[in-house]
């Protein structure tokens, strides 16, 4: 009796870890998943830290500067 | 502008190549703080277009010569589309038969990426990523919180805990977290947010020498203004997984999914419905 009572705890608990480990592969599937649609291209752009940073190499460089102006904060994606 | 026109390789390949590129965020978020000068510089500039009648707006692209005059302008309702921003690089580059910069420099003018560090000693980020499912493609938001030592703590398990035992995450923690589950897009004041309900349960799956697994679960509803007189809600329930290294008393890993979550805002007092994906995940 005692013996069963012992292999069906047992047998509950290598249950449970097996469906522990099921769900964290789909949870971290799901996660990945909504990392990889990502569009993130834009920060492969050499961007310079400062308006009057790039007006500086602008002028040093010869070369005209491409300004982008928005609201809120692009580096969160809340813009 | 970030996910279309910024993210065109054509347009990344010019930008790169022959202009100095730089944006500023008309809400003051640079990493770098506009001081006075920057503020005054950005006002001559719009002064500047507003003068000689060029098209423009809060978002907007500017290209200015390297003597700072405004050589031309393009509002984010035509620059988002390649074809339009384009033939616009193309001309500049011609008109003013520009050079390619060189990799020295690029390398000099080109921003370094901050290297945050954890305010609190022992402090931990979680990442979050939320993204809209449906209607146009916005890309994801990408947000960073620290949680304290005494907040990432909240989730190992208590001494007694048996496989089976559930504890509940405070509320000021899974607040915390739930705050910047809202979908990408231009409202940006995160504090503005309110949890109007944020629950987070754990409960110990399996417990070795080495290791303890956890499983999560809870649910939120958030609010979050869009400008009056409307605002957005989302609502989800959420699955996610922790594992704690038991001899160091760490967290190991920490992830959390939502298995549903709705986001509504009002258009004219009509509902607009939209499915959304939200991710919490501890970094390394």
């Amino acid at each position: 009796m005692y013996r069963g009572s012992v292999l069906l705890v047992a047998a509950l608990a290598v249950t449970a870890v097996f469906a522990a480990e099921r769900d964290e592969a789909l949870i971290r599937t799901q996660i990945e998943r909504i990392k990889e649609s990502e569009i993130n291209a834009w920060r492969k752009i050499p961007w310079t830290a400062s308006l009057l940073g790039a007006r500086r190499a602008g002028e040093r460089e010869k070369q005209p500067i491409f300004l982008f102006t928005y609201d809120g904060n692009i580096e969160t994606g809340r813009c | 502008m970030r996910v279309s026109s910024l993210s065109d390789p054509r347009v990344i390949d010019l930008v790169s190549k022959y202009f100095v590129p730089v944006w500023v965020s008309r809400d003051d978020y640079q990493r770098d703080p506009r001081d006075k000068d920057q503020k005054a510089e950005l006002m001559r500039l719009d002064q500047e277009r507003a003068r000689r009648k060029m098209k423009g707006g809060n978002v907007c692209v500017f290209i200015i010569a390297p003597n700072g005059d405004v050589l031309a302008t393009q509002p984010v309702q035509l620059a988002y589309k390649p074809e339009n921003l384009l033939p616009l690089l193309q001309e500049i580059i011609e008109e003013q038969k520009l050079g390619p910069r060189s990799e020295e420099a690029i390398r000099a003018s080109a921003d370094k990426p901050a290297d945050a560090k954890p305010k609190n000693e022992g402090g931990r980020f979680i990442h979050i990523w939320t993204r809209l499912d449906t209607g146009g493609n916005q890309g994801l938001s990408n947000d960073r919180v620290e949680l304290t030592a005494a907040q990432w703590k909240a989730f190992l398990p208590p001494v007694e805990a048996k496989p089976g035992t559930s504890w509940d995450i405070p509320e000021e923690i899974a607040h915390k977290l739930y705050q910047y589950g809202y979908p990408p897009g231009p409202q940006w004041m995160t504090k503005d947010c309110k949890v109007m309900k944020g629950t987070l349960k754990a409960t110990l799956v399996a417990a070795s020498d080495k290791e303890a697994r956890i499983q999560l679960g809870g649910e939120m509803e958030l609010k979050f203004p869009l400008g009056k007189p409307t605002e957005g809600r989302v609502m989800a329930r959420f699955v996610g997984v922790a594992r704690v290294d038991r001899k160091k008393q760490t967290l190991a890993s920490l992830a959390l999914v939502s298995e549903r979550a709705d986001y509504v805002w009002y258009w004219q007092g009509k509902p607009q419905p939209r499915k959304m994906r939200i991710a919490w995940e501890l970094e390394p």
